[in-house]
């Protein structure tokens, strides 16, 4: 019984030693490029070099963690708080390096490559994220989860945009919508089939009518969109932008005539953060009103 | 040229000239992005109302604003050429053009639309117009070093504070932003443009054998009863005018000033009184012409019209300087 | 030639400086028609200056340039250009520019705004440049003339203006010697149709048979003026070019070579 005792003990202690691992010992995951990244503990000091990644380390708990952003980390407010090691497109490595990181999280596709091979030279870790559909999106977060050991929270984060991004399957049946989605007004720029924005369209069941286009974000002219005739003309900012307002000198465009130009919430649509959900949500809402 | 410039030749060059520009025109009527044709507006077509747009509200604007573009740019790049007493002198030279995408990009970090860049711009152009003519304003030397360089100064000037307004920039601004650095004729509007490519020819059409004396030699041009102070206000102040509002209109279009003044003056000769009204015509022309090739080519994906001017024209001039520079 | 009304042109108490350099100091004179004279000094005397002022391209200092009494900058530019034709000594086009086009830019000043050159225009154009032996070069570009051609062509230009007052900086200088005699005789012709001329030069011998009155700058703001028998003595040029100057007679007239 004793001897029992003793033995329940022993297996106890060493159960909560192998329980605790994961936070007190070395963690590991690979990022979008493939790289396997180990830390010896989690980070705790962390730079992120973009928006989303900004928010995507506050979703799951890990906004404390932050040292460093870059500007326009603007979500949530407690962000605006972290020290600026420049822009996303161009940031200080010296500061970077100053701050003393344990973890660098980039955007492969909006961060300059020539700063990136730098920060490879410096020997901080580097977690590229390289999200390209939504469904990429929470799987970024549980791997940063690994990587600053917030796991629970960051599955629970994860399990909360897939479920937002699942109930809205059921549009993608509804009858197809053509939408002309406007990433800026002069000159006319629109997306294509592969950026992400057209996979929350796909989603919604809208057909981006410049889908086919080459270029991730094409220039087209007025003519070009005329002609698409789409049902409806959506961009992403400030409420009140005047960014759709030169479509009105088109009455016969459907999306005109059905009064059906819509303004998106700013960054919800754009950033490849948790917010995504957010934004197609709203996506979808709009374009099923545009359907009716 | 052997014979001198009459009346005559100088009729039949613009006619000639005005010929091909109206096949251009026609040219951008037919063809765009779509397949839609002028003359589906007749046969009943289901989309008539769809082709009047295109034709008329999308393709004429466009047209109309490309030809008084490009008019305005090869006209100011003729007078900034005679003014410099330069051949290499192009409409952006003295900065004008620096001025006004400074003032754009300004404006659009400051939050204003896309659409209401005109004023900001005209007014960065007439600033810096007005800077440099107060600074080197006095430089009567034959050379006009003192202009030359203080307006290359100012233009390197507002390039640099272009690159730091385009650094600060949010990514969203950046797209707009590139709009002043590489020029667009889409929703460009013709009509202040076309009004000012007029009047500032109007105004300068009857000195043209003045500016043919300016552009020997100040001295024999006094000596021949011009007064080439006066002609240097006149000559500096339309050639920023116009290429202020060429900017203002579609931003700033590359080699048009440069190229078309001195092919011209390959093709015709120096005779200011036909390179004047010939590169306001022709300018417009090439600028439709590369336009055209821009929107077309990769449609309905459209290329920034600044980089068919350079790609088609830069060879096209090279060719046309070793094949006619050999017979002088 | 066409008929002209003849024009004086008088320098009052005319003073040009350089910086801070004095060139010229209170100089007076009178060119009247029929008048040539010979203007000489050393390099940077002041010579084209001189003439530049004349023509009302550069102010004086102090003093006055008067056209028919009344002040030269009063003269609206084109009766100034119709009475007072200026060959500059540098005058070089950026672009290409033809033979016959620069002569009849000579021109300019008898064409109304809405003008263009007529037939007159381009045969007087034609027999200024066949005077100065250029016949046949109408279509070159100046470019690629010698310099003694072009500045025959800027003096042909000059004398297609028809101006009665003629004031030439170094129009014979980068010229050959028969290309010298040449253009001297074409100025002689030119005086003797009762043009007043003021020419620049480095050849005092060109005053022969040519010139009546010499103009001699020292460069410090002396000057000597007068008519040629009395100024163009060895004695004066020695102390012009401050370099011994002899006179070498022959056919009783004056040759003055560097001792």
């Amino acid at each position: 019984m004793r001897w029992l005792t003793r033995q329940r003990a022993l297996l106890l202690q060493l159960f909560l030693a192998l329980a605790s691992l994961p936070t007190q010992a070395a963690v590991t995951t690979q990022d979008d490029l493939g790289h396997t990244i180990t830390l010896p503990t989690p980070a705790q000091r962390i730079i992120s070099l973009a928006p989303h990644l900004t928010e995507d380390l506050f979703a799951i708990g890990a906004g404390g963690k932050i040292v460093g952003a870059v500007n326009y980390s603007d979500y949530p407010a407690a962000a605006n708080a972290i020290p600026r090691v420049g822009g996303y497109n161009g940031f200080d490595l010296e500061r970077i390096r100053a701050l003393k990181p344990d973890l660098i999280v980039a955007w492969k596709s909006g961060n300059p490559p020539r700063q990136l091979a730098q920060l490879d030279t410096l020997g901080i870790p580097v977690f590229y994220d390289d999200a390209r559909t939504l469904g990429d999106v929470p799987t970024v977060l549980e791997r940063l989860g690994m990587l600053t050991g917030n796991t629970v929270a960051a599955r629970a984060a994860a399990d909360t945009f897939r479920q937002r991004i699942m109930a809205l399957a059921k549009y993608s049946k509804r009858r197809p919508v053509r939408v002309f989605y406007q990433v800026w007004d002069r000159p006319l720029m629109t997306i294509n089939r592969q950026q992400i924005i057209s996979d929350a369209l796909f989603l919604c069941g809208a057909v981006n009518v410049f889908g086919d286009l080459p270029a991730l974000t094409p220039t087209v002219d007025d003519e070009a969109v005329l002609a698409a005739n789409p049902e409806m003309i959506a961009t992403s900012g400030d409420a009140g932008t005047q960014a759709l307002a030169h479509w009105q000198s088109w009455p016969n465009l459907a999306a005109v005539k059905n009064k059906q130009l819509v303004i998106l919430p700013r960054d919800v649509l754009v950033r490849m953060g948790p917010r995504l959900a957010e934004g197609t949500e709203a996506l979808c809402q709009a374009v099923d009103k545009a359907r009716q | 040229m052997t014979a001198p410039l009459t009346r005559a030749r100088l009729a039949l060059t613009l006619i000639a000239i005005a010929a091909l520009t109206l096949c251009a025109v026609v040219a951008s009527l037919c063809i765009g992005s779509t397949s839609y044709r002028p003359w589906q507006l007749w046969d009943g077509n289901p989309d008539a109302a769809l082709v009047r747009d295109v034709v008329f509200s999308l393709r004429l604007p466009r047209t109309l604003a490309a030809l008084a573009v490009g008019g305005l740019l090869a006209f100011a790049g003729t007078l900034q050429q005679i003014l410099l007493r330069n051949p290499l002198a192009d409409p952006y030279v003295l900065g004008t053009a620096g001025g006004a995408s400074v003032a754009a990009l300004l404006a659009l970090l400051l939050g204003m639309g896309a659409g209401a860049l005109a004023l900001p711009a005209g007014i960065g152009a007439l600033l810096t117009t007005l800077i440099v003519f107060a600074l080197a304003g006095r430089d009567h030397s034959t050379r006009q070093t003192r202009l030359l360089l203080t307006g290359i100064a100012l233009a390197s000037f507002c390039g640099a504070l272009s690159s730091l307004l385009l650094s600060l920039a949010p990514d969203g601004l950046l797209r707009g932003m590139l709009f002043w650095l590489l020029g667009d004729l889409a929703g460009a509007h013709w009509r202040l443009a076309a009004i000012s490519l007029a009047l500032l020819l109007a105004l300068v059409w009857p000195f043209a054998r003045d500016l043919n004396l300016l552009s020997h030699g100040m001295q024999s041009a006094h000596a021949l009863g011009v007064d080439p102070r006066r002609l240097r206000w006149l000559l500096y102040l339309v050639a920023s005018a116009a290429t202020a509002v060429a900017v203002t209109t579609a931003g700033v279009i590359g080699f048009i000033g440069l190229i078309v003044p001195n092919a011209l003056r390959i093709a015709l000769g120096h005779d200011t009184r036909l390179l004047l009204p010939a590169s306001a015509l022709t300018g417009g022309a090439v600028l439709l012409i590369a336009d055209i090739v821009s929107r077309v080519i990769l449609a309905p994906q459209q290329l920034p019209v600044g980089v068919i001017t350079a790609l088609a024209g830069v060879p096209l001039f090279l060719w046309l300087l070793q094949h006619r520079g050999v017979q002088r | 030639m066409n008929p002209f009304v003849p024009h004086q042109l008088q320098a009052r108490g005319l003073t040009l400086r350089m910086g801070e350099r004095t060139l010229v100091e209170a100089l007076d004179l009178s060119i009247q028609p029929g008048e040539c004279w010979l203007v000489l000094g050393e390099n940077g005397c002041g010579k084209s200056t001189l003439l530049a002022t004349l023509a009302g391209w550069l102010k004086p200092a102090t003093g006055s340039v008067r056209l028919d009494n009344q002040a030269l900058g009063n003269w609206p530019p084109r009766q100034r250009t119709l009475a007072l034709a200026w060959l500059a000594q540098h005058d070089d086009s950026p672009f290409p520019l033809t033979v016959l086009e620069k002569t009849l830019t000579g021109r300019h000043p008898h064409l109304g705004r809405w003008d263009w050159e007529s037939a007159d225009d381009i045969a007087l154009a034609k027999q200024q440049l066949a005077r100065l032996d250029l016949a046949g070069l109408e279509a070159r570009d100046l470019a690629t003339l010698s310099g003694g051609e072009r500045r025959r062509v800027g003096l042909a230009a000059v004398l297609t203006q028809q101006a009665p007052l003629l004031l030439l900086d170094e129009p014979l200088s980068q010229l050959d010697l028969r290309h010298q005699q040449q253009t001297l005789a074409v100025l002689r012709e030119e005086r003797q149709a009762g043009r007043a001329l003021a020419v620049v030069s480095h050849d005092p011998n060109h005053a022969h048979d040519f010139a009546s009155h010499v103009l001699l700058l020292f460069g410090d703001g002396r000057w000597l003026a007068g008519p040629v028998a009395d100024v163009l003595t060895a004695e004066h040029l020695s102390a012009l070019y401050r370099y011994p100057v002899t006179a070498l007679q022959r056919d009783g007239m004056a040759w003055f070579v560097p001792a």
